[in-house]
């Protein structure tokens, strides 16, 4: 178990002196690492707060979850998921950027900038969740390879930015045409210029959702450099991966889209399901597409302390892929009995949904509150793990927060 | 402060045996530095401590950046020092179906944590 529980804060300043106690625990704002000699040195991350640092090379970071409170998730509290290096803000001039819309199937290829693209197209806002398709890969046993990220590789901001499909058919989708993708100009870890770091893309039929979005905004202002400044895409509901980051091309393709991470093992599941461990062929793997019922405790934090006979607030978010949650449910006695939660519509189609309950405690002690959402296909969620994978993708477990009660 | 740090130690309890590099953070151990220099080039070292894996699977996660992410081909000196550092040091956890919430998310690592 050493160090797998370990958690790695950035403070406000985005520093932690590996060295210091008494740094890392003012840091963790009174969370306490479980192994403190593998707290090590964050690197500053601009625009974030409270994020927990898994990688700095590149940067990938996650949000706690009672961090992810908000309706609308706000910049500083959104995750982070880099493939390769992101461009340098200094080398990008919005006022040349270009988006060309290409490939096999496109029949008038042609190059957008970013002005043209404003006045071409009608603008629309919508809140859509993304959620990285490892978000609790630390959950697997045997362990997945890849960032270990634990509850918070989700959120759920506010894109402003055209239709993906309004472009699509202004440049004409040939009658033969498969997928959709994406490139951006994000560089290889290697350095190699001539490897990009990722490619990945929608079939047609998403791409054209009135929901699937090429956006420059996020919250009303301008994409964030680590967002994807200064055009990204959106798909929601799929693994965060389909939407592109500084996007420069998007290609309608002929076939199913080949480019980096699409293939292999990469955001891909065994096509039957398998043993935990077992060792599964490239060619049995199938591409993730829309994500699993999934729902998240925001309030309170775990690790709460409150006085017997008060009821206790609770509340979060929950979300669906493709779907739409119905039904919500705590258990606070380890999923014995089930108590239902009130659920808000979603304010478009692909936001998650806010939920709240009040629960009871019948003495003092230690409790858990594990959350459970279900879909409208009556899809729920397990409270152990779902099917092992290679890359550990998909863990839709219940989320769990723990919970004491003082006599 | 002191039963904070307690706790640490009666969580982890190989924490303070373990000597690692500040700069990486890798467990200093036979073929620390092998890993130092061959696995840090592209990537932080932070992958590399953050993941679990068995021998085969360290084998598995090597040949794949061989082939796909241009990381260089090792002599079979070097590629078994690597493994035998990896397997070694950051072997697979205890088999189990989902673990307890984590220590540092429980009531007593929070102490002074009230509802509102």
């Amino acid at each position: 178990m050493k160090n797998r529980d370990s958690l790695r804060y950035l403070s406000r300043r985005g520093f932690l002196k590996n060295s210091s106690f008494a740094a890392v625990t003012a840091a963790a704002g009174g969370l306490m690492p479980a192994a403190l000699a593998n707290a090590q040195t964050a690197s500053q991350v601009s625009g974030k707060k409270g994020l927990i640092l898994l990688n700095d090379r590149p940067i990938n970071a996650e949000t706690p979850a009672h961090l992810l409170d908000d309706s609308v998730t706000p910049a500083e509290r959104l995750f982070v998921r880099n493939n390769g290096i992101p461009p340098s803000l200094e080398g990008i001039d919005s006022g040349q950027w270009k988006l060309e819309i290409a490939g096999e199937s496109c029949v008038r290829p042609q190059s957008f900038t970013l002005a043209e693209l404003k006045s071409n197209f009608d603008h629309h806002t919508l809140q859509l969740q993304i959620e990285c398709g490892g978000n609790g890969r630390s959950e697997f046993y045997p362990p997945a390879t890849g960032n270990q990220w634990t509850t918070g590789a989700v959120g759920c901001p506010e894109w402003t930015g055209v239709r993906l499909g309004d472009v699509l058919e202004h440049c004409g989708i040939a009658d033969n045409a498969v997928y959709v993708a994406y490139e951006g100009t994000d560089r290889h870890l290697s350095g190699d210029p001539s490897k990009m770091p990722i490619s990945r893309g929608v079939p047609v039929d998403k791409a054209l959702e009135k929901e699937s979005l090429i956006v420059w905004a996020m919250n009303g202002e301008p994409l964030p450099l680590l967002h994807g400044y200064p055009l990204r895409m959106v798909c929601s509901g799929w693994p965060a991966s389909v939407s592109g980051k500084w996007i420069n091309r998007i290609l309608i393709r002929d076939r199913v889209h080949d480019g980096p991470k699409m293939t292999g093992k990469s955001y891909r599941v065994p096509c039957k399901p398998v043993a935990p461990g077992a060792a599964v062929a490239d060619e049995d793997m199938c591409i993730i597409e829309s994500m699993p019922v999934k729902s998240l405790i925001t309030y309170p934090k775990s690790g709460i302390s409150q006085p017997r006979g008060e009821p206790m607030a609770i509340r979060g978010h929950a979300w669906a892929g493709d779907l739409r949650v119905r039904r919500m449910y705590v258990s606070t006695n380890y999923g014995a009995t089930w108590q239902r939660a009130s659920l808000e519509r979603p304010v478009n189609r692909l936001a998650w949904q806010r939920w709240s309950v009040v629960v009871d405690f019948p003495a003092p002690g230690y409790y858990e509150i594990w959350a459970r959402a279900e879909d409208e296909n009556e899809n729920s969620q397990p409270v152990v793990l779902p099917g092992w994978n290679p890359r550990g993708y998909l863990n839709n477990a219940c989320h769990r927060i723990a919970v004491e009660v003082r006599a | 402060m002191t039963r904070l740090l307690l706790l640490v130690l009666l969580v982890s309890p190989t924490v303070a045996e373990d000597a690692r590099d500040e700069q990486t953070g890798l467990i200093i151990d036979d073929g620390w530095e092998l890993v130092r220099v061959h696995c840090g080039g592209c990537h932080s070292h932070k992958i590399v401590t953050n993941q679990r894996a068995d021998r085969k699977t360290w084998l598995d996660i090597i040949r794949w950046m061989q082939a796909t992410q241009n990381l260089w081909q090792f002599d079979q000196g070097t590629e078994a020092g690597i493994l035998d550092y990896l397997a070694k040091n950051y072997p697979p956890s205890p088999n189990r179906r989902r673990a307890p919430i984590p220590p540092s998310l429980l009531p007593s690592a929070n102490e002074g944590t009230t509802s509102q």
